[in-house]
């Protein structure tokens, strides 16, 4: 008796598994329709994702050279400059050699550079300028 | 014919002797009793419980199966409502590198700062970064281009700047580090 029912359970579980493996077949056959979707939404996830990524680990350089082109002043000119994310190099003329001290006061008081070191300083007597070579690095 | 009469007639006189028969079937039921119990039900109970969790294993990957429709259905909705923006996305981020993009981007840019861009070179130092050695000259407004240089939607990293003012015009060099998206 006990052996009857059993096989008539087994029978009706095999049914049921017969039915959940067509109903499978069909949501495959469903999901497979998407493929290009599911393909196309995560090339979007991992744009926008290394997009941000990027975005948040690239260094920026404009506030550097906002910090040693503003703080130059109007009394001084340059002529030129070398700047990367590290530090930076400026050459510098002018007819007052304190105002040479005022702009290392000034890019050192600013916060962003941690140490300036004069490289060469040499005075033209025939325009009576002051010629600086100035090396700085950033914080 | 007559020998199988003769057997059947033989069962028969055994049968009719009821202590023999009692011993037959009492051998006869726990003979059955072990074939089926012990060598068909228990098997049969294997079969049945391992098709049970089968059975579950089955529901709960087809409720899976159909939440997975459902998130495709939404992603789906979704990609179709970005559908420009995508192009947007890759223009940002390009696949790859195509030189003649960035030098349009790049002219652009240097000619609303007041710069003309005179020589440019490419070199890629890996799958994801483009490095642009660019040589410009003018008299513009050095800030306002590192600016928008580094507003650019396009991701810039600038490397290295090198200035020279001149008289009639300033010189500018620099390095810059464009982001572009690793072909997998």
């Amino acid at each position: 008796m006990a052996f009857g029912v059993l096989l008539i359970l087994n029978f009706t579980v095999y049914f049921m598994i017969q039915y959940q493996k067509g109903w499978q077949s069909k949501l495959v056959e469903e999901i497979e329709t998407y493929s290009d979707i599911e393909e196309k939404a995560r090339k979007i996830s991992d744009k926008t994702v290394t997009y941000k990524k990027f975005l948040s680990n690239r260094s920026l350089i404009s506030d550097k050279v906002d910090y040693i082109v503003d703080n130059i002043g109007s009394e001084i000119d340059f002529t030129n400059f070398d700047l990367n994310q590290q530090g930076f190099s400026i050459s510098v003329s002018g007819r007052d050699a304190i105002d040479f001290t005022n702009l290392i006061v000034r890019y050192l008081e600013g916060g962003m550079v941690s140490e300036i070191i004069i490289n060469s300083a040499s005075l033209d007597k025939s325009e009576n300028i002051y010629k600086v070579l100035l090396r700085g690095n950033f914080k | 014919m007559k020998k199988s009469v003769e057997f059947l007639n033989l069962i028969r006189r055994i049968l009719s002797n009821e202590a023999i028969s009692i011993k037959i079937y009492i051998v006869w039921g726990l003979l059955t009793l072990i074939i089926f119990g012990f060598m068909g039900f228990l098997p049969v109970s294997k079969i049945f419980l391992s098709n049970i969790s089968l059975l579950e294993d089955l529901y709960q990957n087809n409720l899976n199966l159909e939440k997975k429709i459902d998130e495709l259905e939404v992603a789906k909705e979704k990609v179709e409502l970005v559908g420009d923006d995508v192009n947007i996305l890759d223009k940002f981020l390009p696949d790859e590198f195509q030189a003649q993009n960035y030098l349009v981007d790049m002219s652009v840019i240097f000619g609303q700062s007041g710069y003309s861009l005179d020589s440019v070179s490419f070199s890629t130092k890996d799958a994801n970064e483009v490095n642009m050695t660019l040589r410009v000259s003018g008299k513009g407004n050095l800030m306002d281009l590192v600016s928008k240089l580094e507003e650019s939607k396009k991701l810039n990293e600038i490397q290295n700047i090198r200035y020279s003012v001149g008289s009639r015009e300033d010189s500018l060099n620099m390095t810059i580090k464009s982001f572009i998206m690793e072909n997998k």
